[in-house]
């Protein structure tokens, strides 16, 4: 059973976003654990640390205190032993610069924050169950940001 | 000259000794002829006397003969003889006499001689009457012997006499002609050794004058080509002879052919034009009378090609040796100086004129300028730098201790640097310095300056431009901009703040709102049910509004990268993006093909996505929706709007539809921020859409208008130039 549980990472500083987004996925049964960090830097560490298990999905809020989550990406993607991991950006900015930015550092999809609670449970199920491995080959900027 | 007047005399001297010495051998020869032929005929005349006296004995012999034969033969045959003797006895006797009166035989001795003839003549007839007697003839025969005898002694003496005077005269005779050979060629060798000398001194005098003429020839060529080059000419005119003669020049500069037949006066004076002829003529006639010169007077003369010709002629009256009055002219081509110095007078109206005008251009551009003459470090300052420093130019100096002290205490050391390199090409980072005027007030100026050479001489001129205005300007623009700036990033925060942090608490409270409405185990009673929706309106209006306001204020804000882009594309980007509205409302759009256009491609999208959502959203109930977007031919006040731009530059699109419409009163103000034409419980909206759509029409220098009707549907048109609000100035 523990061999298949799903690891999502989210790195969030908004304590209800962190509340939406477990409730969320915790809603979908899909057998997932949510790790979630407050910041860019606690983020960085948790990956780094030994043991802590590999994240199916890291989840970037942008605007963190500390670090980033758009430096967090840059580490991630320079980092030999992470740039490897599929990440998602959750982010409430819906604006032409942030997204870019992010897709040319390398993220895997952009998930704006939904403002209604079905929408993100939906959203989720969606990022979850990808199958990264087509994902991050055929890459275009138009399938970038989800649509749910 | 003298040298040759000298030898002139000397000459004339020598002509006159051997023409003298010619006549007087010529005398010589003459008399000495003269007196040859004299003796001669003298020394005939003896040789005849002789021959008379000769035959005078002869003939009275003759007679004796005669006379005895007669008487011996008694022959009356030779009486005819003796008759004939003594005729010829008295014919000789005659000639004697004629001899004598001519001085050549002694008269007295003639006359004894005659005496003795006619005594013996009258024995010879005593004889014959004797005879005729028959008387005894011995004593008269004897006597006859004697007489005979006599005049036989005369004679001979006689021509004994004439011998001497013969042998005498000849002897004069030859000793003339001895002498006169030898005075004759000693006076003829005088006068070729003469002669000789003159000829000598002629054949040098004639060198010499050869020498002279060959000298004199090439000077007057030199003289005519001078003539030519320096297009003078000269002509003299003989009073007395009623002669003109011209220099070679003088006829070209008549137009006349050199050497063509020579003009008269009156001619000449017909080719002076009109207005000078009179004047000339008068001056012509003063000079005779006064036998003055005239300095010079500018003529103008037309020439046989009826060509205008300026001439400055100066005459002189002057009288040759033989008194005649001879009027000498001379006079020079002014044509083309008169044409240079036309020229040059219009070249320097011209010049003033652009003088004037540069000063003007000057004083409008707040341009002062100076220039300065490296070689003789003399400066000419232009009088609108007189006013840039605040002097009068037309009262008040301006020196170069002057200039340089008028600038500002704090640039001169950087512009006396300046000063000491010009002269080598250098660029100066900074061209800007202050002056002071002599009002004490602080201008700005920047100069630029150029180093050529002016016909050898080194020039410097400075064109300096009074910034002081412009500094001025461009020092409150700077501050503005700055101000602009920093509202600008202000506004950018806003933007951000408002696009994120704003929206993050609503978005929070409408995610909680649909979570509670989910949740299966809360009962919130209908009542409760009705509040959470009407919750979840306001926030979903509010946040309607903040991202409407963000794209009016990204309108405004945002970097306009003007790209060309074809509208037909962008019209199906909006459709897209609107594709659940159109589906929802089950609404049928139709488009023409759109043409390309140079415009802020994202911007343009907002507008269609705008005008085709507003279209949907005042579509009438129970109507299907129908959206037309066409080409529309530009109309009379398009192009009034839009003058400085040709109508091919321009394009016309309109956006119609089958809705609700509104009252064509209205159709200003749909575009006004936040006004709304309807109540939000009718239909949603923030005003700002169309707001929005005006915005983006201004950025690309368009415009856009509303037609519309209560009940008919609505027309939103609009006019863009094809290139972009980048080519137009504004």
């Amino acid at each position: 059973m523990a061999q298949d549980q799903i690891h999502v990472l989210l790195a969030d500083d908004d304590e209800d976003d962190r509340l939406f987004f477990s409730d969320a996925i915790h809603q979908l049964n899909l057998n997932t654990v949510v790790h979630a960090v407050e910041d860019g830097e606690e983020l960085m560490n948790w990956l780094r640390k030994e043991g802590n298990p590999r994240p199916h999905v890291v989840f970037l809020d942008l605007n963190m205190p500390k670090k980033g989550g758009i430096e967090c990406l840059e580490e991630i993607k320079k980092c030999p032993h992470l740039k490897e991991l599929s990440v998602a950006i959750y982010s409430t900015s819906s604006s032409q610069k942030d997204i870019e930015d992010s897709f040319v550092l390398g993220a895997n999809i952009y998930i704006k924050k939904p403002n209604d609670f079905n929408v993100l449970k939906k959203a989720m199920g969606k990022v979850i169950s990808m199958n990264w491995q087509f994902c991050t080959s055929g890459l275009n900027k138009e399938s970038f940001i989800l649509n749910v | 000259m003298s040298i040759l007047e000298l030898s002139e005399n000397y000459l004339r001297g020598a002509f006159v000794i051997s023409v003298t010495l010619l006549i007087f051998i010529a005398g010589v020869s003459y008399k000495q002829f003269h007196s040859y032929h004299k003796s001669q005929q003298l020394v005939m005349q003896s040789h005849y006397s002789q021959k008379s006296l000769q035959t005078l004995i002869s003939h009275i012999t003759g007679m004796e003969t005669y006379q005895r034969s007669f008487i011996i033969s008694g022959d009356s045959a030779f009486l005819e003889g003796y008759a004939g003797q003594n005729d010829k006895i008295s014919e000789s006797m005659e000639k004697l006499k004629s001899m004598g009166t001519d001085g050549n035989i002694n008269l007295a001795h003639l006359d004894s001689m005659e005496r003795l003839v006619r005594e013996r003549k009258a024995l010879f007839d005593d004889t014959m009457t004797l005879f005729a007697e028959g008387a005894s003839l011995g004593d008269n025969l004897r006597k006859g012997n004697g007489q005979t005898r006599k005049i036989r002694g005369l004679i001979e003496h006689l021509v004994a006499d004439q011998g001497e005077l013969l042998a005498e005269r000849e002897n004069a005779s030859e000793k003339s002609y001895r002498i006169s050979p030898i005075l004759m060629f000693s006076t003829i060798l005088l006068a070729l050794f003469i002669i000789s000398l003159v000829f000598i001194a002629l054949t040098q005098i004639l060198r010499k004058y050869n020498k002279a003429n060959r000298k004199l020839n090439i000077n007057n060529e030199i003289f005519k080509q001078a003539e030519e080059i320096s297009g003078t000419g000269h002509w003299y005119y003989n009073f007395h002879s009623q002669t003109l003669v011209f220099s070679d020049n003088q006829y070209r500069l008549l137009g006349l052919t050199p050497n063509g037949s020579p003009p008269k006066l009156h001619q000449f004076l017909q080719k002076v034009h009109r207005d000078d002829r009179t004047e000339l003529i008068r001056k012509l006639k003063y000079l005779y009378h006064n036998e003055a010169c005239e300095e010079g007077m500018d003529l103008k003369i037309l020439t046989e090609e009826d060509m205008v010709r300026c001439i400055r002629m100066a005459c002189k009256m002057i009288s040759d040796d033989q008194g005649n009055k001879i009027l000498i002219g001379v006079n020079k081509d002014l044509t083309s100086e008169v044409n240079a110095k036309e020229k040059l007078s219009q070249l320097n109206r011209k010049l003033e004129i652009q003088i004037k005008m540069l000063s003007n251009a000057e004083m409008m551009a707040a341009v002062g300028s100076y220039s300065y003459d490296q070689d003789k470090g003399t400066y000419e300052f232009s009088s609108n730098l007189f006013r840039i420093l605040e002097l009068d130019p037309e009262n008040e100096e301006l020196t170069e201790e002057k200039f340089l002290n008028a600038i500002h205490p704090e640039d001169r050391v950087r512009l006396e640097k300046v000063r000491k390199k010009v002269g080598v090409a250098t660029v100066f980072e900074s061209n800007e310095f202050r002056i002071l005027t002599s009002k004490e007030k602080v201008r700005f100026l920047k100069y630029t300056y150029k180093l050529f050479k002016e016909s050898g001489k080194k020039m410097l001129v400075v064109t300096l431009k009074d910034m002081t205005e412009e500094t001025i300007t461009k020092k409150s623009l700077e501050e503005k901009n700055k101000e602009l700036y920093h509202s600008n990033a202000e506004l950018a925060e806003f933007n951000y703040f408002a696009s994120h942090d704003l929206q993050e608490p609503l978005r929070k409270i409408q995610t909680f709102i649909s979570r509670i409405t989910t949740m299966e185990d809360i009962h919130l009673g209908s009542k409760g049910e009705d509040y959470f929706k009407r919750i979840q309106r306001a926030a979903n209006r509010m946040q309607n509004l903040i991202i409407d306001l963000l794209a009016f204020s990204r309108t405004t804000n945002s970097e306009k990268i003007f790209e060309i882009t074809d509208l037909q594309s962008l019209v199906i980007q909006a459709l897209n993006e609107l594709n659940q509205e159109i589906e929802e409302k089950n609404a049928i759009v139709h488009y023409d093909v759109l043409p390309t256009a140079n415009v802020i491609p994202f911007q343009i999208k907002q507008l269609f996505v705008n005008l085709i959502s507003n279209a949907l959203k005042y579509s009438k109930n129970k109507v299907q929706p129908e959206i037309w977007i066409k080409n529309e031919p530009l109309t009379q006040q398009d192009l009034v709007d839009f003058n400085s731009i040709s109508v091919d530059k321009l394009i016309k699109l309109s956006i119609k539809d089958n809705g609700i419409g509104f009252d064509q009163e209205y159709a200003e103000s749909v575009f006004v921020l936040f006004k709304r034409l309807h109540n939000r419980s009718q239909f949603s909206g923030t005003g700002i859409g169309l707001s929005i759509c005006k915005k983006v029409i201004e950025n690309h220098r368009g415009t856009i208008r509303a037609h519309s009707e209560e009940g008919q549907g609505a027309t939103f048109t609009f006019v863009l130039p094809i290139l972009g609000g980048q080519t137009l100035v504004p």
